[in-house]
């Protein structure tokens, strides 16, 4: 069946389009060749709020600017590039698996005050809860082991936090995201999907 | 840093309750038809000692099922219910097209979910429940082939067997409630604009339901409570999401499709037990419909009717719908 999708025409990752894979590798080419991530995320990532899952993800910081407030105190503008892996469950519906690399800007202000905003490049599989069957060539139902949904979904978030390294001994940071994306194809059409993220971001060497 | 690990380690977990604690404790059962592109959920849910079965076909096309669950828990204390998602309809996904949004299609689904549940539940006694377009679809499988001797009986609210004599029925209540609301607006636009056979095709959706709901055709949803849309997108298995991306897909239905609609020759072919439920104030499917499809019926029907409702007699007399369900389920 053709998709109406501008985008993609897939029921399998086999099937993107190779402008979309160039668009993945070429976020992965913009780290320095043997760059090691500099932070790790740990968020709750609610789908809708309330459907419940943990993102995790590696952020490199590609680019940076300090200046100095006229309190003297030090601001940051980062170019951020982030892989994640986010799990989580619509309850009796689906389990959502999400590969996303990220490439975002992040302000830190003097105070440790954190504004970000990014966008992402995901690859969506859905795992439905529950038995699904098919009708098999003779028309008997047959079961369907790890049904679900491939899907392209692209996105952006926007957030805030604090840096508290910047107030305090921690060197922890806590950021809350809000986040859209859009899940292709569904339906032939896409589907809107909305999400809150809420976690730490930890430095691997600090 | 534990403290500020704890807050996210807590949401989980809460939500993980929630979600938890919202099983059934006789029948709770999720399942899925893959069929023709589409993935169409089957949440089964509520009493299955009776080995009865209610399969909900939901309205619309495009609307959804197991978001309204909360009107039938009266049901569900002594019968199963089947919530069942159709293709490109509520949280059904899958990459099946327009080109699917056919009746024979719907039908050929129907006739796969009634099995999938026989296959699941052996010796179950299943009774359709359409409401609405739902009624469409189960007249379109009801008539063709022997398929009508899958289901032990149908219960059928508010909707038709054909599209002409449907709109004929809405074009005569508009012009009866247009003049006695002194509507003259509405009054002209339905009397300049006839439903003729020969013409229907260019029926104005827009303009047709923007004035038959003027008039109050269904001044009553479940979606004027908040809390119904916060369950409803928040706390349910559905998904209001996945139902915006799949509404918007039915172009080529109301262009096309529905007007393809006609039974009204194969109803004389029913020989199972039908519940005729009917709300008398609506007008989305007027009363009149209910005694033109009581004259083409030829067996034994139970015509049941709700005075104070509108559209969705499960909504706005949710007592004496589930009454009336139930009895049809015990009798027959």
């Amino acid at each position: 069946m053709k998709s109406n999708s501008p985008l993609v025409s897939l029921q399998h990752p086999a099937a993107l389009r190779p402008g979309l894979l160039l668009v993945f590798a070429g976020l992965f080419a913009l780290l320095p060749p043997g760059a090691a991530a500099q932070t790790m995320r740990l968020s709750y990532f609610g789908e809708t709020l309330t459907r419940y899952g943990l993102r995790t993800g590696l952020e490199h910081t590609l680019a940076a600017a300090e200046s100095r407030s006229p309190a003297g105190r030090l601001r940051t503008h980062a170019c951020i590039f982030a892989t994640t892996l986010t799990l989580f469950r619509h309850p009796h519906n689906h389990l959502g698996l999400i590969l996303a690399p990220e490439i975002g800007w992040r302000y830190t202000g003097g105070r440790g005050l954190i504004l970000q905003a990014a966008l992402t490049q995901g690859l969506f599989r859905s795992f439905y809860e529950g038995k699904t069957y098919e009708p098999g060539p003779g028309g008997a139902l047959r079961r369907v082991p790890l049904a679900g949904q491939w899907g392209y979904l692209p996105g952006c978030s926007a957030g805030f936090g604090q840096d508290l390294s910047r107030t305090g001994p921690s060197p922890l940071k806590w950021t809350v995201h809000a986040h859209y994306m859009a899940q292709m194809p569904y339906s032939t059409t896409f589907q809107h999907r909305f999400a809150i993220e809420f976690g730490i971001i930890h430095p691997l060497n600090p | 840093m534990i403290r500020l690990l704890l807050l996210p380690a807590c949401l989980l977990l809460a939500c993980v309750q929630l979600s938890c604690t919202r099983l059934d404790p006789v029948i709770s059962e999720t399942l899925r038809l893959r069929h023709q592109g589409a993935d169409m959920p089957i949440w089964v849910r509520g009493n299955f000692e009776s080995r009865k079965l209610l399969l909900f076909l939901h309205g619309g096309p495009g609307e959804c099922s197991i978001c309204l669950r909360e009107y039938f828990a009266g049901i569900e204390a002594e019968m199963a219910v089947a919530y069942w998602d159709q293709r490109i309809s509520g949280s059904a996904s899958g990459t099946a097209g327009p080109e699917t949004i056919r009746y024979t299609q719907y039908a050929e689904d129907l006739e796969l979910v009634i099995r999938l549940l026989q296959r699941q539940y052996p010796g179950v006694q299943i009774y359709l429940f359409g409401h609405s377009f739902g009624v469409e679809l189960a007249w379109q499988f009801l008539t063709t082939g022997q398929q009508q001797d899958l289901v032990r009986g149908a219960i059928l609210l508010n909707g038709t067997y054909a599209t002409y004599d449907w709109l004929k029925a809405v074009e005569a209540w508009m012009l009866r409630e247009a003049d006695r609301q002194g509507d003259t607006e509405a009054l002209n636009y339905v009397r300049s604009h006839p439903v003729r056979r020969e013409t229907m095709r260019q029926t104005d959706w827009g303009a047709w339901y923007s004035r038959m709901f003027r008039l109050g055709a269904n001044p009553v949803w479940p979606t004027d409570d908040p809390g119904f849309r916060f369950r409803r997108w928040f706390r349910s298995p559905g998904s209001p999401t996945s139902q915006w991306a799949n509404t918007s897909r039915y172009d080529r239905y109301y262009a096309e499709e529905i007007f393809t609609f006609d039974r009204s020759e194969q109803l004389g072919q029913i020989r199972i037990p039908i519940g005729l439920f009917w709300g008398l104030r609506d007008g989305i499917m007027p009363a009149a419909l209910a005694q033109e499809t009581l004259r083409r019926l030829p067996g034994p029907v139970d015509y049941v009717e709700f005075p104070d409702s509108w559209h969705s007699a499960f909504h706005t007399e949710t007592e004496a719908f589930t009454r009336a369900v139930l009895a049809f389920a015990e009798r027959y």
